[in-house]
């Protein structure tokens, strides 16, 4: 990718940030309650006085504009604000939770892909076949499936039916017991993820074996394994992983889903309990924090493609 | 499997829910009276699919959660529809920056968390929008995710009509009709719409499907239909507060959700393979 493109690239995703940016900080201000009412509340001798005088302090009598920009600029320094709801600065509550459901979402990812391979690139290989009809059935019925009630219904079966695996998923930080209450979490997620993954490599792999190297492969005698693996899967990866890179936004969708319904201590989780406990400034940052990384990730999406399919090139203009 | 099963299921599921006053006349039954005596049943010839946390007909709820779920799927899917196909319309048939900027617009819509922006959106104070009387109507929490809904999901519909615009943009007849000297706007509505109806039709029964999920989440979680509105999602929720006890709870609502989206991604496919015989299944 040529150096010009890349700077449009990040250009128009920087341009991106600071329109949602935007959008939180008046979405803060949609937020039901006003500060300076919730600090009023507790103290019968406020005077209207008192709010003006407080208004002025925090700069709440100023234009829109201005107060966007002081706190864009107290932002870009790392200063997102305090959180309510834990006492503490916004990063400070945001990162760990954040490493947890990055833990949560690379484990389930990594065993979706290990199960969808497989089963993409075989329904692909056999297209029309039995198998390839039971695939896209069971895939149907995957992007059908709300992923919260495949959670509760796993609960239900290996917590409260066969008890062997906690409800909750708590991390307590002993090895054992962490990876006992991610089981199931992870697995909802990954079943969940399933059906779309296969359905992508299904479609990546049938325009792959299309090719004409691949007739070629196999006029000059390749084995069936060899062509399939080493002259089509190379060209089916890189649209999946490209596309992989752009959903993370979805993906941290179904994680959202799965912390709240195990009580995962994640992003997720961390942005419910947030808006639910009136913290709306924590669950801004958070939505913030997580838009600012799929944005990263989409614009790392062109590179990627890039790099791994060399007859793409986004630089050269007729 | 029948060819109109999809939409068959739809339909009855559609009359059967919207006559439920009309059923829970007939058994003689009061859906969302509590019930306190009677908590927790089983199965039976009275209540076919047991009671609740609160003694109420589970049955009777679910239809009453279908309604909400339905119309909201429906209202919702309705609104996504025009404005994606008039945006979708409007940047094909434009083109140039506008297109571009219609299209950048759309692109980052889509690649935004959507879920962390629909909890966020749900807990808007829409008092504070100068929908103060509104904002108070026992019904408000069923038009506030109607909205918040429809505003996130044209998208799909968008993307589909703006890449069919731009193949019938450059077909002879609507040439034909520019070179005669009809205005954009006649173009659009005249000569391109009617042959955008079927891809549009296909995008909105898929999205239809996807609010239902939406919805039920956002319900689930507490942030879309309030109780004691019933709403598939919402009815989960008491439903996973009792798992240890009464796991069997969990199953019905979640059953419904999964069936409905289910025949609504059915009758999108289906929809898709009729319009376009080349593209045999869907990917």
């Amino acid at each position: 990718m040529s150096a010009a493109l890349a700077f449009n690239r990040l250009l128009q995703a920087l341009l991106t940030l600071l329109a949602v940016s935007f959008l939180v900080y008046i979405l803060i201000g949609l937020m039901p309650g006003d500060p300076i009412d919730l600090m009023a509340a507790g103290n019968p001798r406020f005077t209207p006085e008192d709010a003006a005088r407080l208004r002025a302090l925090y700069g709440l009598d100023q234009p829109l504009p201005v107060r966007y920009g002081r706190w864009l600029t107290a932002a870009l320094q790392g200063d997102l604000g305090y959180s309510r709801l834990y006492n503490m600065p916004v990063l400070e509550v945001l990162w760990p939770r954040f490493v947890n459901t990055g833990l949560l979402l690379g484990i389930s990812l990594i065993i979706t892909l290990m199960l969808a391979l497989p089963l993409g690139v075989h329904a692909a290989r056999h297209l029309g076949s039995w198998s390839d009809r039971a695939i896209n059935l069971f895939c149907l019925a995957g992007i059908s499936l709300p992923h919260f009630w495949l959670g509760i219904l796993l609960i239900s079966l290996f917590a409260v039916t066969l008890g062997w695996l906690p409800a909750g998923a708590s991390l307590e930080g002993d090895f054992g017991d962490d990876i006992r209450a991610m089981t199931l979490p992870v697995a909802t997620l990954a079943v969940s993820g399933l059906a779309v993954y296969v359905r992508h490599l299904r479609a990546a792999m049938t325009d792959a074996l299309r090719a004409d190297h691949i007739r070629t492969a196999r006029a000059k005698g390749c084995s069936p394994a060899r062509t399939v693996w080493n002259h089509a899967f190379k060209n089916a990866l890189p649209p999946v992983l490209t596309i992989l890179m752009l959903d993370l936004g979805t993906l941290f969708s179904g994680a959202l889903t799965v912390e709240a319904v195990f009580g995962f201590p994640g992003m997720g989780k961390l942005m419910f309990d947030a808006v639910m406990g009136n913290d709306y400034n924590l669950a801004l940052c958070g939505f913030l924090i997580l838009t600012f990384f799929v944005l990263l990730a989409n614009f790392m999406a062109d590179f990627l493609y890039a790099a791994l399919d060399p007859r793409v090139s986004y630089g050269v203009k007729r | 499997m029948s060819r109109y099963l999809p939409l068959g299921f739809l339909l009855a599921l559609l009359a059967v829910c919207f006559s439920a006053g009309a059923i829970e006349n007939a058994l003689s039954l009061a859906g969302n009276e509590a019930d306190l005596g009677s908590r927790f049943l089983s199965p039976s010839s009275t209540h076919f699919l047991g009671t609740d946390e609160l003694g109420r007909d589970v049955f009777i709820r679910l239809l009453y959660g279908g309604q909400v779920s339905l119309l909201v799927a429906i209202i919702a899917g309705l609104v996504a529809a025009f404005i994606g196909t008039t945006l979708g319309m409007a940047a094909g048939y434009a083109g140039g920056r506008w297109d571009a900027l219609l299209m950048r617009f759309t692109d980052m819509l889509i690649s935004l968390p959507a879920l962390p922006l629909l909890i966020i959106l749900s807990a808007l104070d829409i008092g504070k929008l100068g929908l103060g009387d509104f904002a108070n109507a026992p019904s408000a929490s069923l038009y506030k995710i109607i909205a918040i809904i429809s505003l996130l999901s044209w998208t799909t519909v968008a993307r589909l009509a703006r890449a069919r615009t731009l193949t019938l943009k450059e077909m002879d007849f609507v040439r034909a009709a520019r070179a005669l000297g009809r205005t954009g706007f006649k173009i659009v509505l005249r000569h391109i719409f009617p042959n955008l109806l079927g891809t549009i039709v296909v995008a909105t029964a898929l999205t239809a499907g996807n609010i239902i999920l939406v919805e039920s989440v956002l319900s689930f979680l507490g942030l879309g239909i309030q109780p004691p509105l019933p709403s598939w999602g919402n009815m989960l929720t008491n439903a996973q507060e009792t798992i240890w006890e009464h796991a069997r709870l969990t199953v019905y609502p979640g059953a419904m959700i999964f069936a409905t989206v289910l025949a609504f991604n059915f009758l999108g496919d289906r929809l898709q393979n009729r319009l376009d015989p080349k593209s045999r299944s869907r990917i």
